[in-house]
């Protein structure tokens, strides 16, 4: 008894100890990013100037004069930068006072917070970039310095360090809460990067004459979007007018009428299907599609096959997959006793499946339908490979441009407006992926239950 | 034994499911307009038997039977017999209570539909008439448009009755429909099946043998896939002549 007594006091005096020394190297990592402030952090190259400008200069400077070859300009630091390197700096003093103060806790999600401040700065940096190309300056590299990643990696350390002394469990605890952290906070930055960059080029074109406009034509300052707008749409919906119906009663067969053996069959094929990079549809539709529609004899001299028609064709087969799963998943949810109770009414099988299941299976089967929205919405590749990428309004067997291939194709090449202008359409694509994305979580949390009439 | 005209009779009736042997040998005559109520400990095989009577035993894989099932003489496991015509004759009602996820209306009016009824004013009467039958009428007949999914479990099982007494069944098979059930509710629903025996003939698989005893007309009581006895439910109860009966019923089985 006393031996065990003796152990675990010795235990908690080598773990005190253990904490201390965890403490004070978090004190001085806190100290060594805070010191980073006075040293270069970014380095910004110009055609011919250089600014290497330490957090402090970040801070507090106006910009940064550049001389292009027709004008010169004050390229601004962002308002976010700014505040970024400011809070890094600030957290991590707070972080060591916490510490002082014994507030671990409090301490480790101040040093993550100024860990993470360096990723606003990268994100936020990246408008320099389109600043300085509407001063018609190409040449410019951003690099960024030892306390950059300083404040990253010493900030993450240092939490982890303030979190153990706490014990193992509670830094688990942490870590799983930070993993989540990034998960989200993915999502968070991505939209607040994309209102950022996409907001500032329909504010100058004007949002009537963007999203209404009905010319696309970058050589004479014309954005327009409307023709894309309408062409994305008419593709989803085409693939979703063909694709819904063949899901469902794939779905229906898999879940209902298919042998066992024949459904272990079916079904890896059509999550095969999933699986197939959306080039490769592509391909299939360059090659067996597009010549499909443009030798069809009705359609024949009126297309050359590189077409509206083509894209909804492919479209349909790529949402398959998921409307096909989610639909089975959703009929197999369906009770039992539900069949049992319409066939004992003397309901023939095929009655019960189109009267009883399918209803009572229709919130889920509509969450499928919506996540396929989503994909055939979101699908660049193979649609650039068959629609033939004219920015006309839509007509079944002319050359239509999506908004995802609107982006895809005059990114490489676009700067000043149009670039912006590219980055409003990505803002009008990640809307209508919203909205699709809502209605999914609207739709499925009602569950499999049937509305009363 | 109370007879009357026989509705059912099964002749020399074997069940199989694979390899497993379910009901051996069963004989049995139920009589029309009775009250007939198969008890037995689980997995003797009596709602097994129910089952072979609307041929919903066909939905289970590897399910073979020989013998006979002859409703009002017709055997309907003779490969002509249509199983939905079957299956309108001879109503069914499952131990838990299974309405569709559909309004109160629309449970009743799906067998007629299904069965071509189209008229509103037809669906309506049907509708009606069904609810009343199933004592269920004066509290729903507000609600009708209303989820079934929102009545409590009595009503809900009245309403899974009322729904097939809708197609005009000559039969109704009831698979222990009061097990999920309050005492309240399952008092109801016998004084419902009291009044059903007037115009179908009503067989109901229970595992209470007070209920058989007090709804009952005759009892057959199961034992391991057979029929140990069947005679008017007083003389079942009162003087068994078989043994493991008598141990059964008094509670002293096993």
């Amino acid at each position: 008894m006393l031996q065990a007594t003796l152990t675990n006091e010795r235990a908690e005096h080598k773990r005190a100890t253990a904490n201390r020394i965890k403490k004070i190297i978090a004190v001085a990592l806190g100290a060594v990013i805070a010191l980073s402030f006075f040293f270069p952090y970014i380095r910004f190259v110009f055609k011919d100037s250089v600014y290497a400008l330490s957090g402090l200069q970040l801070a507090t400077v106006r910009g940064m004069r550049v001389a292009g070859p027709q004008m010169s300009g004050l390229v601004t630091i962002p308002l976010l930068t700014r505040i970024a390197v400011i809070a890094g700096v600030a957290l991590a003093l707070l972080g060591i006072v916490l510490l002082l103060l014994r507030k671990p806790v409090l301490a480790g999600t101040a040093y993550i917070l100024a860990g993470i401040t360096p990723l606003i700065v990268l994100i936020t940096t990246s408008n320099i970039q389109t600043a300085v190309t509407s001063l018609n300056i190409s040449e410019i590299s951003v690099q960024y310095l030892w306390p950059f990643l300083g404040t990253l990696f010493l900030g993450i350390i240092s939490a982890v360090l303030c979190l153990w002394t706490q014990g193992t469990e509670r830094l688990a605890e942490s870590i799983f809460k930070v993993a989540s952290c990034v998960s989200v906070g993915s999502v968070v930055v991505i939209t607040i990067y994309i209102l950022v960059t996409g907001a500032p080029a329909i504010a100058q074109i004007g949002l009537g004459e963007f999203l209404f406009g009905r010319e696309w034509a970058a050589s004479s300052e014309k954005f327009g979007i409307l023709a894309l707008i309408l062409s994305s749409i008419a593709g989803t919906a085409g693939a979703i007018l063909l694709g819904v119906p063949i899901g469902i009663l794939t779905a229906v067969f898999l879940s209902e009428t298919a042998r066992p053996g024949v459904a272990k069959l079916v079904r890896p094929a059509v999550e095969l299907l999933a699986g197939i990079p959306s080039v490769i549809y592509g391909f299939f539709g360059m090659l067996v599609i597009v010549p499909a529609i443009r030798t069809f004899p009705p359609f024949q001299g009126n297309t050359t096959g590189d077409s509206l028609l083509a894209a909804i064709l492919i479209l349909a087969i790529m949402v398959l997959p998921t409307i096909v799963n989610v639909s089975e998943t959703a009929l197999h949810a369906v009770p039992i006793s539900y069949r049992e109770a319409s066939l004992a009414l003397g309901a023939t099988p095929t009655t019960t499946i189109f009267k009883v299941t399918i209803p009572a299976a229709k919130s889920g089967i509509l969450a499928g339908v919506i996540l396929g929205v989503g994909r055939a919405i979101g699908e660049t590749m193979a649609v650039i490979m068959v629609a033939g990428n004219v920015p006309n309004m839509p007509s079944l067997l002319g050359p239509v441009r999506f908004l995802t291939t609107g982006i895809a194709m005059e990114m490489s090449y676009s700067s000043g407006l149009h670039r912006q202008a590219l980055f409003a359409i990505g803002l009008v694509l990640f809307v209508f992926i919203m909205i699709v994305n809502i209605s999914f979580t609207y739709i499925s949390k009602k569950g499999v239950q049937m509305d009363a009439e | 034994m109370e007879m009357g005209k026989s509705k059912i009779t099964i002749e020399d009736l074997n069940l199989y499911y694979g390899d497993f042997h379910a009901l051996k040998g069963v004989s049995i005559e139920i009589p029309e307009h009775k009250v007939t109520a198969f008890i037995g400990p689980s997995g003797c095989g009596k709602s097994t038997c129910l089952k072979t009577l609307n041929r919903m035993n066909d939905l289970v894989d590897g399910c073979k039977i020989t013998g006979k099932v002859l409703l009002d003489g017709e055997d309907i496991y003779d490969p002509r017999t249509d199983v939905t015509m079957l299956r309108r004759r001879a109503g069914m009602v499952f131990q838990k209570p299974n309405p569709f996820p559909m309004s109160v209306y629309d449970n009743i009016a799906y067998g007629p539909r299904v069965h071509g009824i189209k008229s509103k004013q037809r669906l309506d009467e049907i509708v009606e008439r069904s609810l009343r039958s199933a004592a269920l009428w004066d509290e729903v007949k507000d609600r009708l448009k209303k989820s079934a999914l929102g009545l409590s479990g009595g009503q809900q099982q009245r309403l899974c009755i009322a729904r097939a007494l809708a197609v005009e069944p000559d039969v109704i098979l009831m698979d222990e429909p009061t097990s999920a059930l309050d005492p309240v509710s399952t008092l109801k629903i016998e004084d419902l099946m009291d009044d059903l025996r007037s115009q179908y003939t009503v067989i109901i698989v229970t595992h209470n043998m007070q209920q058989a005893a007090r709804i009952a007309d005759n009892t057959a009581f199961f034992l391991l896939g057979e029929i140990v006895e069947y005679s008017d439910t007083r003389t079942m109860f009162n003087q068994p002549k078989d043994e493991r009966t008598e141990r059964y019923i008094t509670g002293r089985f096993g």
